[in-house]
């Protein structure tokens, strides 16, 4: 019988690092619109 | 092109609006590939890495496609809007690419048994990121707004001329990466619910890109403008 193998760490691992790259991205953008926004 | 700048925040705060939109999405999206998708059996969870990794690729490719072809439009019409949407686009590709490159690695590592392999398909698209990261580079250190936008379009376009290679490199030569299951002549060979999440993962990374790119672009507008009233002080 096939078992299915046990990796969920590599799952979760890129699921973070998707997030950590969009959320990252997105914040460094509302930063840049803010001190725009200063002038 | 002297545009407003009160405008230029207004079309960012847009873009940032729609981005947020675009990661309260992807949460869903999470759920969804967690909860509604049957897991595959061969290659247990790690397979889900699949609806995060291959919309981002097509993300990257579309949006470095899209780099090329209004930078091919910009050396035609020289309008400085069409130089401003390509730097935008090209950065949001670089941030696609990073999720492609580094999703990758890991789903490779648990299935393949290596992190990378320096196969057709992984180097030229590791090839096309670096392009990309050079043409950025380039944009950052040619003070000229001419002479940038003119060297900067080359470069794109030659990035763009490599996009097709990277989506038949599968084909063209010998790889381990998997074939394509979607993009292909025949039909997609993958179960309908699998098919859904992937289909909706990537609309949600072209809300996402919509979002980045119309924030990234308003903010060229406000750097544009700042510089105008610079250059105005300066003559006055």
């Amino acid at each position: 019988m096939h078992e299915t193998p046990q990796n969920a760490g590599y799952m979760i691992a890129a699921y973070v690092v998707t997030a950590a790259v969009l959320v990252g991205y997105w914040i460094r953008l509302a930063g840049k619109i803010r001190r725009g926004a200063r002038g | 092109m002297i545009p407003d700048r009160a405008r230029g925040l207004a079309v960012a705060r847009r873009g940032q609006w729609i981005a947020g939109l675009g990661l309260v999405l992807l949460a869903g999206v999470y759920i969804m590939a967690q909860r509604f998708t049957p897991m595959e059996v061969s290659q247990g969870l790690a397979q889900k890495i699949f609806y995060l990794h291959v919309p981002a690729a097509w993300t990257s490719l579309l949006v470095f496609s899209i780099v090329g072809i209004t930078s091919a439009l910009y050396l035609w019409l020289r309008d400085e809007r069409l130089d401003l949407f390509a730097a935008s686009s090209a950065e949001v590709g670089v941030v696609f690419s990073i999720i492609m490159l580094t999703t990758g690695p890991l789903w490779a590592k648990p299935i393949w048994g290596t992190w990378w392999q320096w196969d057709a398909r992984l180097t030229l698209t590791l090839f096309l990121f670096f392009l990309f990261v050079g043409y950025l580079s380039l944009r950052a250190a040619v003070p000229d707004a001419g002479e940038r936008a003119r060297y900067s379009a080359v470069v794109a376009i030659l990035g763009f001329l490599l996009v097709p290679f990277v989506h038949l490199s599968v084909y063209l030569f010998r790889t381990i990466h998997p074939m394509p299951v979607v993009l292909k002549p025949s039909a997609p060979s993958l179960p309908d619910s699998m098919l859904r999440t992937l289909l909706i993962a990537f609309v949600v990374d072209l809300v996402l890109y919509i979002g980045f790119v119309t924030a990234r672009y308003g903010l060229g507008l406000v750097a544009h403008a700042r510089a105008a009233e610079l250059e105005d002080r300066t003559d006055a």
